[in-house]
């Protein structure tokens, strides 16, 4: 039976998994050397960093801070925009900042707009079901890590699926796991790997 | 918002704002400032505030805000921004054995301190402050996947460095 993947086997440690999933991870264990070892690893290296974090919060005690509103009494506390201001105000100038824009993309530029060709990759890990913009400034650890990883060990390639982003980009977030399972099995039917 | 809740909410919340500017500022008297001025912040806006369930969320991007302005002022001022780094302290003598305590928590210092600030505090936020993943994706405003994914390779990089250095004996 194919190991699991190492981030799949953290997820599991960390009681991340739906209750099937940390089901079917206990089972493998029982059977893989591999994966034990792996898990008594990470065990390790998760308990070291606790007790350091619990010794580091221990010896850096907040600094004394009681009845801090005190001491800001004579500062002034900013007072509230008008209803309008703050619920409409922001709506209306990027209405219009969108019009005007609009109008000058329509005058100025060519006719036919060419369209962005974005890199995504929806990798699915079982404990993941993640789209990832390798144009997005905000992922380029897993560009540089996981993405390279991932080239490198062929274990891990069916993991990634070239998928249909704009339809899971509005509905991945609000997912439960059996949901996200749901939508997994979806995407490998229709996938173009 | 009364003063007895508004004190309230920033006790609950003080030594963990604090925990998060130590760790990002790498300095007890820089965390300390940015701290109260965080609370400072907090208290001059709390009228534009309403939602107390959200207070967290509300407070954390204050504080991380404040932060990364603290960090870049600190950069600009002495060019030296808290960028990701390999660390790698000297072996010891005898790799097999289990080190001392403390050898061990120094090298961990210097990890958590070379993860990048984009892991850091994901990871200051999820140990230190033990928040759930869901909020700390709520504070970032980022995909939980990501948040997750920031977690793991902070402590992927974590294992990795105890290995390599071998600070902690893993069964063959």
């Amino acid at each position: 039976m194919k190991c699991i993947n190492k981030k799949i086997l953290f997820d599991y440690l960390n009681n991340e998994l739906s209750a099937r999933k940390q089901k079917q991870i206990a089972a493998h264990l029982l059977e893989c050397e591999h994966c034990r070892k792996q898990l008594a690893e990470w065990e390790k290296v998760l308990n070291i960093t606790q007790q350091f974090v619990d010794r580091d919060v221990k010896i850096h005690p907040a600094p004394p801070h009681a009845h801090i509103t005190q001491r800001f009494e004579n500062i002034p506390q900013k007072t509230e925009r008008y209803f309008w201001v703050r619920y409409w105000a922001k709506p209306a100038l990027a209405t219009a900042a969108v019009l005007f824009a609009s109008l000058i993309i329509f005058f100025l530029s060519p006719k036919s707009v060419p369209s962005i060709d974005r890199n995504y990759y929806v990798i699915d890990n079982i404990a993941y079901t993640e789209a990832i913009d390798l144009n997005d400034v905000y992922l380029d650890d897993l560009e540089n890590i996981y993405l390279q990883e991932i080239y490198a060990n062929e274990e891990l390639t069916d993991d990634i699926l070239y998928g249909d982003w704009q339809y899971y980009e509005e509905v991945l977030d609000n997912l439960d796991q059996d949901e996200l399972e749901e939508l997994t099995k979806k995407m490998y039917d229709n996938s173009v790997t | 918002m009364d003063s007895i809740r508004l004190n309230q909410l920033i006790e609950e919340n003080y030594q963990k704002i604090f925990l998060l500017a130590l760790k990002m500022l790498k300095n007890y008297e820089d965390a300390e400032d940015a701290t109260q001025e965080i609370f400072l912040k907090v208290y001059e806006n709390i009228n534009s505030f309403r939602q107390e369930a959200k207070f967290t969320t509300w407070i954390y991007r204050i504080a991380l805000n404040h932060i990364y302005y603290m960090n870049n002022k600190k950069s600009k001022e002495f060019n030296q921004f808290p960028e990701a780094h390999e660390v790698r302290t000297e072996m010891n003598a005898n790799p097999s054995s289990v080190l001392q305590e403390k050898e061990l928590f120094e090298s961990l210092e210097k990890v958590i301190d070379s993860l990048s600030p984009r892991q850091k505090e994901v990871f200051v936020m999820r140990y230190y402050d033990q928040l759930p993943f869901k909020k700390i994706a709520q504070i970032l405003k980022k995909k939980l996947g990501t948040v997750k994914s920031n977690y793991f390779f902070a402590m992927q990089k974590i294992k990795i460095n105890l290995q390599d250095q071998n600070l902690i004996e893993f069964r063959e």
